[in-house]
């Protein structure tokens, strides 16, 4: 059984106290791991850097990941993590402000396993925050871990 | 196998033949410049019968204003006779019997004959080749006023994405924090404080959906057009069950014409529809019995539709200000909305080459009017932006 650990990737503050009291709020003992960029989530996945001697077999449940972060984007991360066999079937949403059509259709052509528009009424984040946790912690089956063939 | 005419009778038959076969005007005229022989072609490059022209000076064929130029070139031209090709670079014109000008290449040849040296003049009219520089030339000019639309878009995009982003999420940090402080610190305050909050999170929650108003509507502009046969009637009939279910209570008579067909974007044109379909339910909910009529009628401009309600109505003087963005003719308390409905249906008419009007009476009710594709008249449209 893998871990219950949602990866965020988020940068900014205010956001992440946000997302994090939600997730918290609605879901009973989950672990938020916190990615300020994308070369944070790849250290992360990869243990690597700062996460060096972490097992990396222990890949989150999903990550939900914004699309506007600096050094490495979303839709950069998105590619470096469908690129990489370790961890080309992890589940990947969206979660961004952007509602442009151009970011969507990017998205699902990298890959995303879903995309999801923040809503700017705390209590519609709220509920958002709460069937997405439902749904991908306790209704999906993840991908048995895929053994990097390298 | 090539034939070769023996006797001088054959021979003018032959050449009276080809000269009459040649598709320019052939002119021929001697040192002192006038004309000695000219083929059938001339009538329609010039308007002149043959015989009009022969013993003419050459100079009846070039226009007015070059006449002098043309005397001394003629003379030069003489002392030293060779080949020569006149015309697509030079802006060469002639001039026709009735006087008007058109552009024209000329070849020039020289032979000799009894009577002295014969001047050879084939003249082509280039008025189609300028035409259709004309035309490459307007392209040329509409595709870079395209391609400069293209990058204000492309601005455009760029904005609404930063609007869309950039504004959002402090909004959704107000909103967030502001019901943070609710929830973690009720008892500590007391009803003013609270009372406090609330305004800040409505405030919030308005805000945010003024934004995705704007993004919508820039949406509407930016989108691409497919225009097919759109079928009103079952539009109005599908988005009025919409409006019912959404308002049980609301008692409404309904009267929709049947058959409205109209070309037209089937996306855009809903949009259009909803909004002014909603209008009429928002305004026409304090009647006891809301009556709202959707029809057209027909003129010899084609025809134009209407939305028409019994309800709240608008003061005709401001009916300038009903299609602008942010624009409200009643407060949020009677009718709630952003004010943006209108500018919308508005930019959807546009994009369509229509136009949209509406007429009213305070508290007896208001009627939208609206025409697609009438101004051009054939339907046909250049429309760059899809």
């Amino acid at each position: 059984m893998a871990s219950s650990t949602i990866l965020l990737a988020e940068d900014n503050y205010d956001d992440e106290l946000l997302t994090v009291r939600a997730l918290n709020k609605q879901l009973d003992g989950i672990n938020i791991v916190v990615a300020h960029n994308g070369v944070e989530v790849m250290d992360y996945l990869c243990a690597t850097g700062p996460h060096e001697g972490r097992n990396r077999n222990d890949l989150p449940k999903v990550l939900l990941l914004d699309l506007k972060m600096p050094m490495m984007d979303g839709l950069a991360t998105l590619q470096k993590i469908r690129g990489t066999d370790h961890t080309r079937l992890l589940p990947v949403v969206i979660l961004t402000s952007s509602d442009e059509e151009t970011d969507q259709i990017a998205s699902y052509q990298l890959g995303a396993n879903s995309y999801v528009r923040k809503p700017v009424k705390f209590d519609d984040f709220l509920e958002a925050t709460a069937k997405l946790g439902a749904y991908w912690l306790e209704v999906n089956q993840t991908a048995p871990y895929v053994r990097a063939t390298a | 196998m090539i034939g070769i005419a023996t006797n001088t009778a054959a021979v003018d038959v032959v050449w009276r033949n080809l000269m009459g076969a040649v598709p320019d005007a052939v002119i021929v005229s001697d040192a002192s410049g006038q004309i000695v022989y000219v083929n059938t072609a001339v009538t329609r490059f010039f308007g002149y019968q043959p015989t009009d022209l022969l013993g003419q000076p050459v100079e009846i064929l070039v226009p007015r204003t070059v006449r002098g130029q043309h005397k001394s070139h003629r003379a030069a031209y003489h002392s030293e006779p060779r080949r020569r090709f006149m015309g697509f670079g030079s802006d060469l014109r002639a001039v026709r019997a009735d006087g008007s000008e058109f552009p024209v290449a000329i070849s020039l040849g020289y032979t000799t004959s009894p009577s002295g040296n014969l001047v050879i003049a084939i003249v082509q009219d280039l008025s189609d080749l300028r035409e259709r520089d004309r035309s490459i030339e307007n392209l040329t000019q509409r595709m870079v006023r395209d391609t400069k639309l293209e990058e204000v878009n492309k601005e455009l995009e760029a904005f609404s994405f930063s609007v869309s982003h950039d504004l959002r999420a402090p909004l959704r940090v107000v909103d967030g924090f502001s019901q943070v402080l609710k929830e973690d610190y009720f008892d500590k305050l007391d009803d003013y404080g609270r009372d406090c909050i609330n305004r800040i999170r409505t405030a919030a929650q308005r805000m945010g959906q003024l934004i995705d108003d704007l993004l919508n509507l820039s949406r509407i502009t930016r989108s691409d057009m497919v225009t097919t046969d759109v079928d009103l009637s079952a539009m109005t009939r599908e988005i009025v069950e919409m409006m019912m279910a959404a308002y049980p209570d609301q008692k409404v008579e309904l009267a929709i014409e049947e058959g409205m067909v109209a070309h037209g974007d089937a996306r855009l044109l809903r949009i259009a529809l909803e909004n002014l379909l909603s209008n009429a339910w928002k305004f026409s909910s304090g009647q006891p019995t809301a009556r709202i009529e959707i029809g057209r009628s027909k003129s010899t401009r084609g025809e134009t539709y209407f939305v028409r309600d019994n309800g709240a109505g608008f003061d005709m003087a401001y009916a300038d200000k009903l299609f602008g963005a942010f624009q409200r003719m009643h407060n949020a308390q009677a009718f709630p909305g952003t004010g943006i409905g209108l500018a919308t249906v508005q930019r959807i008419i546009n994009r369509h080459s229509g136009r949209v009007w509406a007429t009213s009476e305070i508290n007896k009710g208001a009627t939208f009017y609206f025409t697609l594709f009438q101004e051009a008249g054939n339907g046909i449209q250049y429309n760059p932006t899809g």
